[in-house]
C-alpha cells in the first residue's frame, strides 16, 4: 500500500522509474510501492485519503471556533444544558433497569428496519426472491415479538 | 424464484441448519403456552428437531457431497459431515440430561434448549464454511449461545461470574482473532481459504506480515479451545456453569473450534506450515502438562475435569502438529471417543445433583460403589477411557494421535504425551479411591432419570463399543480426510 505521508517528497513526474519499481498515480504525482503492494490495497487509497481529511476537517473546526470564537463565559452559559430548564439534582442518579430493557428491544427492532431499507431501495431488481426472502426475516422476528410480548418484557409495570 | 443472488444448492446444503432453526424457534414459542408441569415437552422438540437435522444430514451425504453453497462461502465436504453429526450426538445427549437438572435447579424455560440448537447451527456452519467471514459469524453464533448458557442460573453468583468472565475473555479473543483474519484478506485480498493459500504459497517463506497473521490466528484460535496460555477462563467457566452446559461445552463447541482450526490451518495456511509448527509444538507440550498437573490437586469433581479438558485439547494438538492422514483421522476419531466418555462421565456428575447437594465436590462420591454400584462401575469405565486404558475406547484415540507424531518423526513430543497420560492416571484414580474405598458418608441414593440413563447407556456402549470394536468407527472418521483434497 502507498503511503503518502510516510514516502517522503513527491517524486517528480518526469522522473525517469527505476527497474523494477512499480509507480501509481495520485495527486498528479507518481508514487513509488512498498512492502504492502498490490491491486486489491491500492483501490483502499480513497478511504485513507478520506480519513485524513475527515480528522483535519473535525480537528480544524474545534480549533477554529476556539482561535477565532469569542468567549463570554455568564453562569448561565457555563450550566449543563437541560432543554433550557433550570437543572435540579446530581447528574448521576439512579434509574430503573427496565430502561435497559426497553432499549435492547429498541435495538432488535431497528436492525430489522436497518435491513428492511435496502430491500425496499431494490426490491424491483429481486422481485419474487426477495420478497419471500423478507417475509422469511420478517416472520422471524416476529417470533422473537410474540416471545417478548408473552414474557411481558413489553408491560411496563410488571416486575 | 432463483437468481444469481440465490441458487437452488443454497437452501439444499443448509436443510439440516434450516430445520434446527426452525425448531430453535418452535422450541421458545411452544414454551410460552406450556404449563409447568408440561416444560419437559421442550426437551422433546428439540430431541426431535435434532433427529429431523440427522436425518437430513444422512440424506444430504449421498445427495449433495462436495457441493459449495453461497458463491463458495460453505462447502458441503464429508469432513464438515462427519463434525455434524458428532454435534448432533453430542447435543441429543446433553438434551437428554438436561430436563431433570432444570427442574432441580428450577429454571426449566424452553430458550434453554432453542440456546443449544442455536449454537448447533453455529457448530454445523463452522464445519461448513471454507470462507473467513462465514467462519467468524458462525464461531460467534457458537459463542454467544454459549455465553448465555453459561450464565444460565439467573440467581447463581457463580454461574454469573463464569458467564462474565467468558463474555469478556471470548470479546477479547474474538477481537485478536479477527486482526488476524482481516491481516490475511490484506495479504492475499480474499476470504476463501483456498485462494489465501495460493497467495501465501507465493510470498517469500518468512514473510514478517504473515507471520503476525499466523500469531494471532493461532491465539485467537487457542483460546476457543483451553490451549495454555490462553486457559485461564476454562476451569472458572466449567465450575460455575450448570454442569449441563459444562458437559455441552466440553464437547460440542470444542470439536467446532478444532475443526476450524484444522480448516484454517490445514487448507488456509498450509503454506506456512515451518512457522506455524514450532508455536504449536510448544503450546501443546504447556497444554498437556500444565493441565494434567494442575488437575492433580483439584478437590472439585468440575474443575479436576475441565483440567482434564485441558490436557486432552494438549493430546489433540498432536493430530494437527503430525497434520498427516493419521493426525487428522486421530483428531476425528478422538472427537467422537470424547463425545461419548466425556458426556458419560459428566452425566454422573449431572446425576450427582439433587435437592439438597451441589454435588460437585469429590468428596461427595466417597462410597459410591456402596450406594450405587452401578454408577461407580461406570464412572470407572469412563475414567479408564479419558486416561486412554484398554479395551475402552479412549486408547483408540490416543492411539492413533501419538502414532501420528511419531510417524512424523516429533519423537519428543510422542514421549512427553504418553508420560503425561501417566500423569492423568494418578488423579483419575484418585476420584475412583474415593468412590471404591471411601466409608459412605450419607443414605441417599442418586436420582436416575429415564433421560440420565438412556444417556449413561448410549454412552458407555458406544465406550466400549469402539474400544473393541473400533474399524467402522475408524472408516467413519476417515471421511474427515477430504479436508486434504
Amino acid at each position: 500500500m502507498i503511503i503518502p505521508i510516510f514516502t517522503g517528497p513527491p517524486a517528480n513526474k518526469n522522473l525517469t522509474p527505476l527497474e523494477g519499481q512499480t509507480y501509481s498515480l495520485c495527486f498528479g504525482h507518481a508514487w513509488p510501492h512498498f512492502a504492502f503492494d498490490s491491486d486489491m490495497l491500492r483501490s483502499y487509497l480513497p478511504i485513507l485519503v478520506q480519513l485524513i481529511l475527515v480528522s483535519l476537517v473535525g480537528f480544524a473546526i474545534i480549533a477554529l471556533s476556539y482561535l477565532v470564537g469569542k468567549h463570554k463565559p455568564t453562569p448561565e452559559k457555563l450550566m449543563p444544558y437541560e432543554c433550557g430548564v433550570r437543572p435540579t439534582g446530581g447528574a448521576h442518579e439512579r434509574f430503573p433497569v427496565k430502561f435497559y430493557l426497553v432499549a435492547m428491544l429498541f435495538i432488535l427492532f431497528d436492525v430489522e428496519v436497518v435491513f428492511l431499507y435496502p430491500w425496499a431501495v431494490i426490491y424491483r431488481e429481486l422481485l419474487f426472491f426477495g420478497f419471500f426472502e423478507m417475509l422469511t426475516f420478517i416472520l422471524v422476528v416476529l417470533a422473537g415479538y410474540v416471545y417478548i410480548w408473552k414474557k411481558g418484557a413489553l408491560d411496563w409495570n410488571k416486575n | 424464484m432463483f437468481n444469481q443472488y440465490f441458487q437452488p444448492n443454497d437452501i439444499l446444503i443448509i436443510y439440516p441448519e434450516l430445520l434446527l432453526a426452525l425448531f430453535a424457534m418452535g422450541v421458545m414459542i411452544i414454551d410460552l403456552f406450556l404449563d409447568r408441569a408440561w416444560k419437559v415437552l421442550n426437551a422433546f422438540t428439540a430431541l426431535v428437531g435434532i433427529a429431523y437435522a440427522a436425518y437430513a444430514l444422512y440424506r444430504l451425504k449421498s445427495n449433495a457431497l462436495n457441493l459449495s453453497g453461497y458463491n463458495h462461502a460453505i462447502l458441503n465436504d464429508s469432513f464438515a459431515i462427519y463434525f455434524q453429526f458428532v454435534f448432533l450426538i453430542a447435543t441429543a445427549l446433553v438434551i437428554l440430561i438436561s430436563a431433570r437438572y432444570l427442574s432441580i435447579e428450577g429454571e426449566n424455560r424452553g430458550d434453554y434448549y432453542a440456546l443449544i440448537l442455536l449454537s448447533l447451527i453455529g457448530m454445523n456452519f463452522m464445519v461448513m464454511g471454507i470462507d473467513l467471514i462465514t467462519l467468524y459469524i458462525a464461531l460467534e453464533l457458537m459463542a454467544v449461545s454459549e455465553y448465555i448458557l453459561v450464565g444460565y442460573l439467573r440467581t447463581n453468583r457463580q454461574s454469573n461470574e463464569a458467564a462474565m468472565k467468558f463474555f469478556l475473555l471470548g470479546a477479547f479473543s474474538s477481537g485478536i482473532l479477527l486482526y488476524g483474519i482481516s491481516l490475511l484478506y490484506g495479504i492475499s485480498g480474499s476470504t476463501d481459504l483456498r485462494v489465501i493459500a495460493q497467495r501465501l504459497a507465493e510470498r517469500p517463506s518468512h514473510d514478517p506480515i504473515a507471520l503476525v497473521a499466523v500469531v494471532t490466528l493461532t491465539a485467537g484460535l487457542l483460546f476457543k479451545i483451553g490451549g495454555v496460555p490462553f486457559h485461564q477462563w476454562l476451569p472458572d467457566a466449567y465450575e460455575g456453569a450448570p454442569s449441563t452446559i459444562t458437559t455441552f461445552i466440553s464437547v460440542a463447541p470444542k470439536a467446532a473450534s478444532f475443526a476450524l482450526i484444522l480448516r484454517i490451518f490445514i487448507v488456509g495456511l498450509k503454506p506456512l506450515e515451518t512457522s506455524w509448527v514450532p508455536v504449536l509444538s510448544v503450546v501443546c507440550v504447556l497444554t498437556m502438562t500444565l493441565g494434567n498437573i494442575t488437575a492433580i490437586s483439584q478437590s472439585n469433581i468440575k474443575r479436576l475435569l475441565a483440567y482434564s479438558s485441558i490436557a486432552h485439547a494438549g493430546y489433540l494438538l498432536l493430530g494437527l502438529i503430525a497434520g498427516n492422514e493419521y493426525g487428522i483421522t486421530g483428531i476425528a476419531i478422538y472427537f467422537l471417543v470424547y463425545a461419548f466418555m466425556n458426556i458419560g462421565i459428566w452425566t454422573l456428575v449431572v446425576a450427582m445433583r439433587r435437592k439438597d447437594l451441589i454435588g460437585d465436590q469429590i468428596q461427595d462420591m466417597a462410597g459410591m460403589i456402596y450406594k450405587n454400584p452401578g454408577a461407580a462401575v461406570l464412572m470407572l469405565v469412563f475414567l479408564l477411557s479419558l486416561a486412554g486404558i484398554p479395551p475402552t475406547a479412549g486408547f483408540i484415540g490416543k492411539y492413533y494421535l501419538f502414532a501420528s507424531v511419531i510417524q512424523t518423526h516429533h519423537y519428543v513430543l510422542a514421549v512427553i504425551a504418553v508420560l503425561n497420560a501417566a500423569i492423568s492416571l494418578y488423579y483419575y484414580f484418585r476420584v475412583v479411591v474415593v468412590m471404591f474405598m471411601s466409608e459412605k458418608t450419607d443414605e441417599e441414593k442418586m436420582t436416575l432419570s429415564p433421560g440420565v440413563l438412556t444417556s449413561l447407556a448410549v454412552t458407555l456402549v458406544f465406550t466400549l463399543l469402539i474400544g473393541i470394536y473400533p474399524e467402522p468407527f475408524i472408516r467413519f472418521a476417515q471421511n474427515s480426510l477430504s479436508l486434504f483434497q
